[in-house]
């Protein structure tokens, strides 16, 4: 894949990853910040709303840069390892930071005739802990690659740059 | 192909099931835990009837039962089943110096009710009792010389305890009553 169809990849991963860590769980989280269930409302706090939204929208923004640098690098390079190793750490931040943004334990207030009458909690820390588990062994994976990448630097040169009988000189 | 590359593909394969699978959990498990939440799927029924108040003023003690019925609809087991509720009683107290309006706890019992596999229910009823501090409480109070507010929690974990709900009722009337003049 020429340097255009590299940039090209590049923009269509960073869009990926965009509607992924900041679309989706924004329309999400906006979907379910105000509820109502047979006319009673279920509301999730102002506070917690904003902070969720924005250690999303921040962890996203990085991911989705560093996906762009990622995927827009040449195969198995030095820089597709780095970056993807960048990216890998990042993720896991992303899924740290629903933990300690407090969205992996919503807590939606019960309003009835203006009144609070109760609360439903949702404890998602199990979850994120074994997603936390899935992302650490990318990281050796990523880890990996890098050191594959460094090592082998000669012979995948070689084979990127590799001479074709009676081809032209660029 | 190097064999280090072999090796790659093969965690990266092992990685890509994983993934996948806690992903399939993920949002079975989530999609199951929001059908037995919905009110319209009368999963969940605290109560499941009329619930009894057997207020006993001559010995002083409250005895409660709740029947109710928990199904679970979804694809994995309802874990951890935990039910508590507490009573409070609002009354004037004569030991103060205005009879100043007092809230205290009468009843406080929690109970667990293990798991429920999928397609079954759960039908049970809750059971307790408490005492009533009466000695202290001003009888011509008005409009109810006493008066009872519960609040409910009501907890359980789901798709192998990834997610755990907990839904809580605060402060609710359940009656109140006043001596005969």
């Amino acid at each position: 894949m020429g340097r255009i169809g590299n940039i090209i990849k590049g923009i269509i991963y960073m869009g990926v990853y965009i509607t992924t860590t900041m679309v989706i769980p924004f329309l999400t989280f906006t979907w379910v910040r105000e509820l109502s269930i047979l006319g009673v409302d279920i509301v999730l706090t102002q506070h917690d709303y904003e902070n969720i939204i924005f250690w999303i929208s921040a962890f996203g923004l990085l991911i989705s840069a560093t996906a762009f640098f990622n995927y827009s690098a040449p195969k198995q390079s030095i820089r597709k390892g780095t970056f993807a190793l960048i990216q890998i750490l990042l993720n896991c931040l992303y899924i740290w930071s629903y933990k300690f943004s407090g969205a992996t334990e919503i807590r939606f207030e019960i309003v009835f005739q203006i009144a609070n009458i109760g609360f439903i909690s949702i404890n998602i820390q199990n979850m994120v802990m074994l997603y936390m588990g899935v992302y650490f062994l990318t990281i050796v994976l990523k880890g990996y690659d890098l050191f594959d990448f460094v090592l082998n630097r000669k012979s995948i040169r070689e084979k990127r740059y590799k001479t074709i009988p009676g081809g032209n000189d660029l | 192909m190097r064999p280090s590359r072999a090796f790659r593909w093969i965690v990266r394969a092992f990685l890509l099931v994983f993934t996948l699978s806690l992903s399939t959990v993920s949002i079975l498990g989530g999609w199951s835990a929001v059908t037995i939440l919905n009110p319209g799927s009368n999963d969940i029924n605290i109560p499941d009837g009329d619930y009894v108040v057997n207020l006993d003023i001559g010995n002083s003690s409250i005895e409660m039962i709740v029947p109710f019925n928990i199904s679970n609809g979804g694809v994995y087991d309802l874990s951890d089943i935990f039910l508590s509720l507490q009573i409070d009683m609002t009354f004037g107290n004569t030991s103060t110096l205005n009879n100043d309006t007092t809230t205290v706890q009468i009843f406080d019992i929690s109970h667990s009710y293990g798991d429920i596999a999928p397609e079954e229910t759960l039908i049970a009823n809750y059971t307790g009792s408490g005492s009533l501090p009466l000695s202290e409480v001003d009888r011509f109070r008005t409009p109810h010389a006493l008066e009872f507010y519960a609040s409910l929690t009501f907890r359980a974990s789901y798709s192998l305890n990834l997610y755990t709900f907990t839904v809580g009722i605060i402060d609710f009337s359940i009656g109140n009553y006043s001596w005969p003049p």
